[in-house]
């Protein structure tokens, strides 16, 4: 993976970037995009968050911006742009590719750091407080299945998401 | 009717009346639900951020414990649905994953996942194993008059070409299984917007403030409450309301139900059988509309 610099330098181009995305697993093509707007027109958070304009980053190969930039994790994952796209680009998971590449570089909001350690823990995005046990046994519901803490821990491991989530970005 | 029942990480840690009014719904009707053991989170769109690897592994860990059991698989969450919706998607067409996933999950429970897990919303049950005509036939105090605001929830409508559902620009299931109630599905501007949920850990006042949105839309409506299906966006609606109208500067007063609390109420059951005392907003001025029939 190469980096054309263009000179004079203003900013760093990964030409690559488009076929890096469209390459990982969820795919997303920002390729087909023809920059309608339909996909931000539906946006809930289209002020801070235009799709159309993430796809276009994309294609220019602004990959610094992209992950550094902190709109990505406001996405809300409502997939109403992948819903309507008529190209079928699939801004959502481009943007959840995009999320997964910062991550790798230690990019990851303060919440959901949280959120992952507590996953770590218990198996669980939440933990279940002992009220909600007390609770559930007034109303007469049965106690919660267990949860195989070591074995959702290992899978954590072995995708390195317990790795990933120890990474800070310099 | 015999499922495997998997409630997934919020229902347990904050929404209890959902799994109780579920179970009473499903006895009534004659859904048997047998918990699914030894499952934990399916990984969420909230892991799916962060690592979209981690997140598959973890639904089809739970596809493959539910298919162990020789059980279709029910859940409550849209969140879940989507999460499992999407892993038995790629599992299924992505050879190279399928691999992989079931390396790890050979060594982590010595279990193996080709696919073919029928993963099932409980609404879909009611609307496609149960169906509206029985469902009619079993209503004893119908909610006649009563004005909803139906919210599906994003994450068991988009996208449609792989969940599956429902149109997603203009769904019925839960509308019918709403009006099957004697209660009216009211036209609102944003109900198929999101809930604003999925980033409340990355901007908590953004979030609730979508939320808030949503409520004055449902209010400016017309609606005396809001009916969802999903854990996440009823925690947002309903528990986290006070906080909305302090980042709004608005009062909604607007009881949020789950849909088996709605037709709970209309199959006959009391407030209390379905959990309604757990609702942070009241909808003690919803019963009043119900007939005594």
């Amino acid at each position: 993976m190469s980096k054309t610099v263009i000179s004079p330098r203003l900013v760093e181009i990964d030409s690559n970037l488009k076929f890096e995305i469209a390459n990982m697993e969820l795919g997303g093509k920002a390729f087909w995009c023809i920059q309608c707007g339909m996909c931000t027109s539906g946006c809930p958070v289209a002020e801070f968050l235009k799709p159309h304009r993430i796809v276009k980053m994309v294609m220019l190969g602004l990959k610094d911006q992209l992950i550094g930039c902190k709109e990505i994790w406001l996405c809300t994952t409502c997939f109403t742009c992948s819903e309507r796209c008529p190209q079928e680009v699939d801004p959502a998971n481009i943007i959840f590719s995009l999320k997964n590449m910062a991550a790798e570089q230690g990019v990851i909001p303060k919440g959901l750091r949280d959120i992952g350690k507590n996953l770590a823990k218990t198996g669980r995005v939440i933990k279940i407080g002992t009220v909600r046990e007390r609770e559930r046994m007034k109303l007469g519901l049965p106690k919660i299945p267990q949860v195989h803490v070591e074995k959702n821990r290992k899978i954590l491991e072995e995708t390195s998401f317990i790795k990933t989530l120890e990474r800070v970005k310099r | 009717m015999k499922y495997a029942y998997y409630l997934g990480c919020w229902i347990p840690a904050r929404v209890n009346q959902y799994d109780l009014s579920t179970r009473v719904v499903a006895k009534k009707l004659g859904i048997e639900l047998v918990d699914l053991e030894g499952a934990g989170c399916c990984g969420t769109v909230l892991v799916r951020s962060v690592n979209f690897k981690t997140n598959l592994v973890m639904s089809a860990r739970i596809l493959a414990l539910a298919k162990n059991m020789g059980l279709d698989l029910l859940v409550l969450c849209n969140g879940c649905y989507e999460s499992l919706m999407e892993a038995e998607n790629l599992v299924k067409t992505n050879e190279n994953l399928r691999e992989q996933v079931n390396t790890i999950l050979k060594s982590t429970d010595n279990l193996v996942y080709e696919g073919d897990e029928k993963i099932k919303h409980l609404i879909q049950v009611l609307y496609d194993d149960i169906g509206l005509e029985r469902l009619r036939d079993e209503i004893k105090r119908p909610l006649d008059g009563l004005r909803v605001a139906v919210h599906y929830g994003c994450h068991i409508l988009r996208p449609s070409s792989r969940l599956k559902f429902d149109n997603a620009e203009n769904p019925k299931i839960l509308d019918e299984l709403v009006e099957i109630t004697g209660a009216k599905s009211i036209y609102w501007p944003l109900k198929l917007w999101c809930c604003g949920s999925p980033m409340l850990a990355v901007d908590r006042n953004l979030s609730l403030s979508i939320a808030g949105m949503k409520l004055k839309s449902a209010k400016e409506a017309g609606a005396d409450c809001i009916v969802t299906i999903c854990p996440s966006c009823q925690i947002q609606f309903d528990t986290l309301q006070p906080e909305i109208s302090k980042v709004t500067g608005e009062q909604y007063n607007m009881p949020v139900l789950l849909y088996p609390q709605l037709l709970g109420l209309a199959l006959g059951f009391t407030p209390e059988e379905v959990g309604l005392h757990l609702n942070k907003i009241s909808a003690e001025s919803l019963l009043k509309l119900q007939s005594k029939a």
